[in-house]
């Protein structure tokens, strides 16, 4: 701390008045960083040192950190036209959900024409990024804060494709996208990496029995993003016996590209497994067992190389008659000792602290058109070489309302 | 989060520090609402401000001071508690509602707030203040921005880059 005496407004004014082309103080730093999307692209044009500070990778990473985690929602737009159903996606603040006092808090982020013989499907998102499928075999990827649109390379001809893992491949800068092409194939189809700075789509190998048992065990549940692997939850199924089971995550090492299966939390329900995985706050794997009749159980990955799971939170749902709803949920973690399990049209918090379950948010109230979806988003304004801004075709197709 | 454990953390022995503001203003607070200051922290801790001594604090006056202590008073105990297991959905909302309130003052004194928290190291003021500041800006053209930083007019150049780039990103003045 040097002798000067003051802090006035007169003193920022000045310094700012004489600094008109150099890089912005800390303090100023501060607010630019807590600033919406659109005002941080809209102030690039102040003047060229701030240009180059809101444009910075550094800037714009820090600002996607302080932006709020999302849920995303569902809303089907009433008085579509004939042939077309208008779906929005619409954003939820994770904090506010638990908060609930029932107001609607719900924002517009993109709405979609879609036709109805061939609907633009959300199917992942990360970093900020949607990916879109357009068709089979077709993928369109866009970023709502910069209203950038990036392409894949198409599966072509397209047949019978699913898709698998969507992430952002760290050492080269590139989303990518892993997809099994004809899995109903005797030979068990072939796989296949979409990324956004390739013309072709890349052939992988996986071993005929490996590639067998992976598809058995990925079967339509998201996976989470850590430490480089996506992980998918067990498959959903039923059981009868009262019987501690062993439960299998595959892991797909996104570096290496190889599959590995590990063990998943061993589950001792009646009727069924029930498994999501999500990243709680800490940023350790998490995975819910949603399959008992009386508890919802919280495993956490104490230690990832030792791959160690540990029951840490046991919640009482006894009470609860409608248990079946948490089924279809979406997993995430707070810092308040909240869980949040969403399902067709409304939240649940679990809070682990209190050890309770209450309904937070639900969207019963609006129109019937409205559902939770099992996607999260996190704005960001990171810039990556392949998006450009949207074409007219693109434009006819989404409008983006992001603020 | 770190606030610093007075031996017993009984209440009513609570440690006491003196800070004096730039125009020699002394305010005597708790030391765990003063240890929200990271930059204080560290004197404290070493067993600085106590007694006669007193912290002087050369660029933060009275009137920014006083403003800033209320915030710590306010916040030092779910800062004790370590991101405070067991505060209740109350507790959060009262905290909620006076940080609105607190930032609910005149732009002049939200800047020598935002610099006395910069200077001190009050990470959740900085934050505060700096979103506060933030919402009261971000509707605003760069022209705007310009003038209430004093910036001097645009150049001819500058001008016609500032009118680029509102064509090429149109959507985001509206």
């Amino acid at each position: 701390m040097d002798g000067a005496a003051t802090g006035s407004s007169n003193k920022v004014s000045s310094q700012a008045g004489a600094s008109a082309h150099r890089v912005p103080d800390d303090n100023i730093i501060e607010i630019l960083l807590r600033l919406p999307a659109k005002s941080v692209i809209r102030f690039r044009a102040v003047c060229t040192a701030w240009r180059r500070l809101l444009s910075d990778p550094d800037f714009l990473a820090a600002h996607s950190r302080l932006q709020p985690l999302d849920s995303i929602l569902y809303d089907r737009l009433v008085g579509s036209g004939s042939g077309i159903i208008n779906i929005a996606l619409d954003t939820v603040h994770i904090s506010s959900i638990t908060s609930g006092d029932g107001t609607d808090r719900r924002q517009r982020l993109i709405s979609v024409a879609n036709s109805k013989r061939r609907p633009c499907i959300l199917l992942s998102s990360c970093n900020g990024v949607f990916l879109f499928r357009r068709s089979e075999g077709c993928y369109l990827l866009c970023n709502p804060a910069t209203r950038q649109w990036a392409d894949l390379p198409s599966l072509v001809p397209s047949s019978l494709v699913r898709e698998y893992a969507f992430y952002f491949h760290e050492p080269s800068g590139e989303y990518r996208l892993w997809c099994h092409r004809n899995p109903l194939d005797t030979r068990y189809g072939t796989w296949h990496v979409l990324s956004t700075d390739a013309a072709e789509p890349r052939d992988v190998q996986v071993h005929a029995e490996a590639a067998k048992r992976m598809t058995e065990l990925l079967v339509g549940s998201l996976p989470v993003l850590l430490h480089g692997s996506m992980h998918w939850p067990p498959p959903h199924r039923r059981k009868w016996l009262e019987e501690e089971i062993t439960t299998e995550i595959v892991v797909l090492d996104t570096l290496s590209e190889t599959f590995q299966i590990m063990a998943g939390p061993p589950v001792t329900t009646v009727m069924e497994v029930a498994v999501k995985l999500f990243i709680s706050m800490e940023g350790l794997l998490a995975a819910a067992d949603l399959g008992d009749m009386w508890h919802i159980n919280f495993w956490f990955l104490e230690d990832y190389d030792a791959w160690r799971w540990e029951c840490r939170h046991k919640i009482d749902i006894t009470w609860y008659n409608r248990r079946s709803e948490f089924l279809s949920g979406v997993m995430m973690g707070d810092d308040e000792g909240n869980i949040i399990v969403g399902r067709g049209s409304c939240f649940y918090v679990c809070n682990v602290r209190t050890k309770t379950l209450s309904m937070a948010y639900s969207v019963d109230s609006l129109p019937d058109n409205v559902i939770v979806s099992r996607h999260v988003y996190r704005q960001s304004l990171v810039q990556q070489p392949y998006f450009r801004a949207q074409s007219s075709h693109d434009l006819q197709l989404m409008h983006i309302w992001c603020k | 989060m770190a606030a610093p454990e007075s031996g017993d953390g009984n209440n009513g022995a609570a440690r006491m520090v003196t800070l004096i503001s730039s125009d020699n203003t002394r305010f005597e607070v708790e030391a765990a609402a003063a240890s929200l200051s990271q930059t204080l922290q560290l004197t404290i801790l070493d067993g600085g401000g106590g007694g006669g001594d007193g912290i002087p604090l050369p660029n933060v006056d009275s009137a920014t001071l006083s403003k800033v202590l209320e915030y710590c008073i306010k916040h030092a105990p779910a800062a004790a508690n370590g991101g405070a297991p067991n505060a209740t959905a109350v507790d959060r909302a009262e905290l909620e509602r006076f940080d609105n309130e607190f930032v609910n003052i005149d732009q002049s004194v939200l800047y020598s707030l935002i610099m006395a928290a910069h200077n001190l190291e009050i990470e959740g003021l900085q934050s505060l203040v700096a979103k506060k500041v933030a919402d009261m800006i971000k509707g605003k053209s760069p022209m705007e921005i310009r003038r209430t930083l004093g910036f001097p007019d645009p150049t001819p150049e500058e001008q016609a880059e500032m009118n680029a780039h509102m064509l090429e990103y149109g959507w985001a003045y509206e």
